[in-house]
C-alpha cells in the first residue's frame, strides 16, 4: 500500500504511524486507573487532538471526573478542577484584580481557568453569568481581567460534566453555549465484568493514579499532524449531507423528520465533524479519513446542536434518535 | 210461457220445501190445503227415469232426465206437474210435448234434474191437479229411487272446509335489502377490479433477480475506457455501488447506507459465506475512494472480475445449477 498511496497522504500516513504511539501509551496509562469506559477515553483523546471542549453527561458515579483526572495525570500538563455551585462568581473562574496596599496597584490573580485541562464539574449548577465567563475562555482561548488580556496555555481543554437527573436548582446551558462544545458525551453504566474489576481496584485501599507519560508538546504536534489528514471530497459531501439533513430533512428524503426538528445543526457541526473525523483517523493510525470515522462521531458532534420541536418532545424522541435515523438513511459514499 | 210458470212454481215449491223440510218429512202423505189426492181419476200421471247417456254412475250434480206422462180426457183441464217437496233434487230444465190419442191428451213432461245428496234417495212423486165438483183433486206419480254416488275419494270422510287464508309475507324489505347488498357487492367488485387494474397499470416492471441485475451492471461497465482515462476512483465507486446494491437486495440489509465496518457486521449476521471476499474488496475500494490509492493495473482490471466472481458465488445454488444445465444444453 505504501508504494501506491499518493505521496502527500503516504507521508502523513507514515508520520502518524510513527508518532501516534503515544495514544497507546496514554490509553494504557488511563486504563490503569479507569476500568472500561473505552468510549469516554477515546472521545477525550479526540477532544484533545481536535482542540475542542467536551461536555460529559451521565448519572453520578460513572467516573466522569475520575477519567478526566486520569487523562490529566497521564499528560504532563496543569490540571484544574472547578466545582460549579450556585454561588460561584465569574472571578472565581477567570481570576480577579487584587488591590496591593504596599504598591497601591492592582495585581492580577489568575483563576483556575489558567490550566491546560480544566474540569468544570456540574457546570449547570452555576448561574449563566459564570457559565458565560468560562465559555468565553473556551471560545477565545484568552481571558481578560481588568484591562489586561491573557492568552491561555496550549493545549487548553475544558471538560464539563452535568448530571441529567437533578434538574432542580440548575441553570441548563443555553443552546448557543452548548454549541461551543466539540462533543457531548452520554455515559452509560459499566458492564458487570467491568464493575467487578472496578470493585477489585477501588477496594484495595490505595487509589490508583496515572503517571505522566506524554508531554503537552506531543499533543500539539499531533494536532498539527491531524490537520494534514486527508479528507476526500466525497466524504466532505457526506458530512454536508448529514448536517444539511438536520436542517432540511425533506430535501434528503427524510420527510418524517421535517416536523420533528425545529433547528438543525450549525456550520460549526460540519467543521467539527471534519476535525473530529481527522482526530479519529489519527487514533486509528491512518493518514486519511474513512466514513466510519464520521459515522462513529456524528452522534457526539450533533446531539447537542439539534433543537427538537414540541412534536418530537411529545413523542419522547431525543436528538440521538433523530441523528441515528439520519445516519441510517444518508447514503455512504 | 208454461215452462217458465212451471219452473217458477217448482222454484216456489222448492223454496217452501226447503223451509219446511222437516215438517213435510214428518208427514209425507198429509194433504196440502186446496186439493185432495185420489188414487184413480180421469187424470193419470206416470214417472219414468230416462236412461243415462254414459255408463258412469250418477254422482252429485250429474244431470238426469225424468219423464212424466200425464193422460187426461180432451177438455179436462189439469195443472202442470208439481211436487210438494223436491228434497235433495233440483229441476234444472223442463220440456213438454203434447200428443193426442183420440179423446185422450197425453202431456209428456221431460224434467232435467240433478241430485245434491249421495246414497239411495227417492225422487218424490209429482202431483197433477184438476177441479172437479167444487174441489181440487190431485193424482201423484210413483216415487223413484236413485243411487247417487259420491265424488269424494274413499278415504275422505267429508268435504273439508276451505283452508284458512294463507298469509303472504311482505317480501319488499327483503328484496330491497338484497338489492342494496347486490348493488353494494357490485360496487365493491368494481372498485376491486379498478384498483387491480390501476395497480397493474402503475406497477413498475418487475425487477430482475439481484444477481442478474448485478452481473448485467458489472458487464456494462466501460472498464477499459475508464482505466485508460485514469478514472480509477469512479471505476471503484461504481463497482462498490453495484455490489452494495446487490447485497442490499440479496440479503436485505441496507448496505448502501452502511460503512464497510457496518457491512462486515451485517454480513456476519446474515452468515454470508463469501463475506471475507466482499470485505477484502470493500476495504481495498475504501483505499481507492478515500485515500487516493491507485492499485496496479492488473489488479484494477481484475476488480470487476473479482466482483462478478463474488456475485456468482453467492447466487442461490438452484439458480447456478439451472444456469449450468442451460449452458450444458446449449
Amino acid at each position: 500500500m505504501e508504494q501506491i498511496l499518493k505521496d502527500d497522504i503516504k507521508q502523513v500516513h507514515d508520520q502518524i504511524e510513527r508518532e501516534s504511539i503515544f495514544v497507546q501509551t496514554i490509553t494504557s496509562e488511563i486504563g490503569k486507573v479507569i476500568v472500561g469506559q473505552k468510549y469516554l477515553i477515546e472521545r477525550l483523546l479526540v477532544g484533545l487532538l481536535a482542540n475542542g471542549h467536551i461536555l460529559i453527561e451521565g448519572v453520578p458515579g460513572l467516573a466522569k471526573t475520575y477519567a478526566v483526572k486520569a487523562l490529566a495525570g497521564a499528560i504532563a500538563t496543569r490540571f484544574q478542577r472547578i466545582q460549579f455551585t450556585p454561588d460561584l462568581l465569574p472571578a472565581d473562574i477567570v481570576g480577579t484584580q487584587i488591590y496591593n496596599q504596599n504598591t497601591g496597584d492592582f495585581t492580577v490573580r489568575k483563576g483556575p481557568v489558567f490550566a491546560n485541562l480544566v474540569l468544570a464539574d456540574e457546570i449547570n449548577r452555576a448561574p449563566p453569568k459564570v457559565q458565560s465567563a468560562l465559555l468565553e475562555a473556551m471560545q477565545e482561548h484568552q481571558v481578560t481581567i481588568g484591562e489586561e488580556t491573557f492568552k491561555l496555555d496550549d493545549p487548553f481543554l475544558v471538560l464539563a460534566t452535568q448530571n441529567p437527573i437533578e434538574q432542580e436548582g440548575t441553570y441548563p446551558l443555553p443552546e448557543a453555549q452548548t454549541d461551543r462544545f466539540l462533543l457531548k458525551l452520554r455515559l452509560d453504566y459499566p458492564s458487570k465484568v467491568e464493575e467487578k474489576e472496578i470493585i477489585e481496584r477501588m477496594t484495595k485501599g490505595k487509589e490508583p493514579f496515572a503517571e505522566p507519560v506524554v508531554q503537552a508538546a506531543a499533543i500539539i504536534k499531533a494536532r498539527e499532524l491531524c490537520a494534514r489528514i486527508y479528507v476526500d471530497d466525497k466524504l466532505k459531501d457526506y458530512i454536508l449531507d448529514i448536517v444539511f439533513a438536520t436542517r432540511f430533512p425533506k430535501e434528503h428524503g427524510l420527510d418524517d423528520l421535517e416536523p420533528l426538528i425545529r433547528y438543525g445543526a450549525s456550520p460549526r457541526a460540519s467543521i467539527y465533524l471534519v476535525t473530529t473525523a481527522r482526530a479519529m483517523a489519527f487514533l486509528k493510525r491512518r493518514g486519511f479519513v474513512i466514513p466510519e470515522d464520521i459515522k462513529e462521531l456524528a452522534l457526539d458532534v450533533l446531539r447537542h446542536r439539534i433543537i427538537l420541536s414540541y412534536e418530537a418532545e411529545a413523542e419522547e424522541l431525543t436528538t440521538d434518535d433523530i441523528v441515528k435515523r439520519i445516519l441510517e438513511r444518508i447514503e455512504v459514499p | 210461457m208454461s215452462v217458465i210458470i212451471g219452473l217458477l212454481a217448482t222454484g216456489l215449491v222448492l223454496a217452501q220445501g226447503v223451509a219446511q223440510a222437516d215438517s213435510v218429512r214428518a208427514e209425507p202423505d198429509s194433504v196440502a190445503p186446496g186439493y185432495r189426492i185420489v188414487e184413480h181419476g180421469p187424470v193419470s200421471v206416470a214417472a219414468k227415469l230416462k236412461p243415462q247417456r254414459t255408463t258412469k254412475p250418477l254422482t252429485v250434480g250429474d244431470r238426469f232426465r225424468l219423464e212424466l206422462t200425464v193422460k187426461r180426457h180432451r177438455g179436462q183441464k189439469v195443472s202442470e206437474p208439481f211436487v210438494e217437496e223436491l228434497g235433495r233434487f233440483l229441476v234444472l230444465d223442463r220440456n213438454t210435448v203434447t200428443r193426442y190419442q183420440g179423446d185422450t191428451i197425453i202431456d209428456v213432461h221431460e224434467l232435467e234434474m240433478a241430485a245434491f245428496a249421495t246414497g239411495e234417495i227417492a225422487v218424490p212423486g209429482f202431483l197433477v191437479t184438476w177441479p172437479e165438483q167444487g174441489e181440487v183433486l190431485a193424482v201423484r206419480s210413483d216415487s223413484l229411487v236413485l243411487n247417487v254416488a259420491s265424488v269424494m275419494p274413499e278415504d275422505m270422510k267429508e268435504i273439508n272446509d276451505l283452508k284458512p287464508q294463507i298469509p303472504f309475507p311482505n317480501l319488499l324489505p327483503l328484496w330491497l335489502t338484497l338489492a342494496v347488498l347486490g348493488a353494494g357487492g357490485l360496487v365493491f367488485l368494481g372498485y376491486r377490479w379498478f384498483r387491480a387494474w390501476r395497480r397493474r397499470r402503475l406497477e413498475p416492471e418487475p425487477l430482475p433477480e439481484s444477481w442478474e441485475e448485478a452481473l448485467a451492471a458489472l458487464r456494462a461497465l466501460p472498464v477499459k475506457e475508464w482505466l485508460s482515462r485514469g478514472k480509477v476512483k469512479r471505476y471503484y465507486y461504481m463497482v462498490s455501488e453495484i455490489l452494495k446494491r446487490y447485497l442490499t437486495r440479496r440479503y436485505g440489509f441496507p448496505a448502501i447506507d452502511q460503512t464497510t465496518s457496518e457491512m462486515v457486521l451485517a454480513m456476519k449476521r446474515a452468515r454470508i459465506a463469501e463475506r471475507d471476499g466482499f470485505v477484502g474488496f470493500f476495504r481495498r475500494a475504501d483505499l481507492v475512494k478515500y485515500a487516493k490509492l491507485v492499485p496496479p493495473m492488473p489488479e484494477m482490471e481484475t476488480a470487476v472480475v473479482q466482483a462478478q466472481d463474488l456475485v456468482n458465488r453467492t447466487t442461490p445454488k438452484r439458480i447456478t445449477h439451472n444456469a449450468q444445465r442451460t449452458k450444458l444444453d446449449a
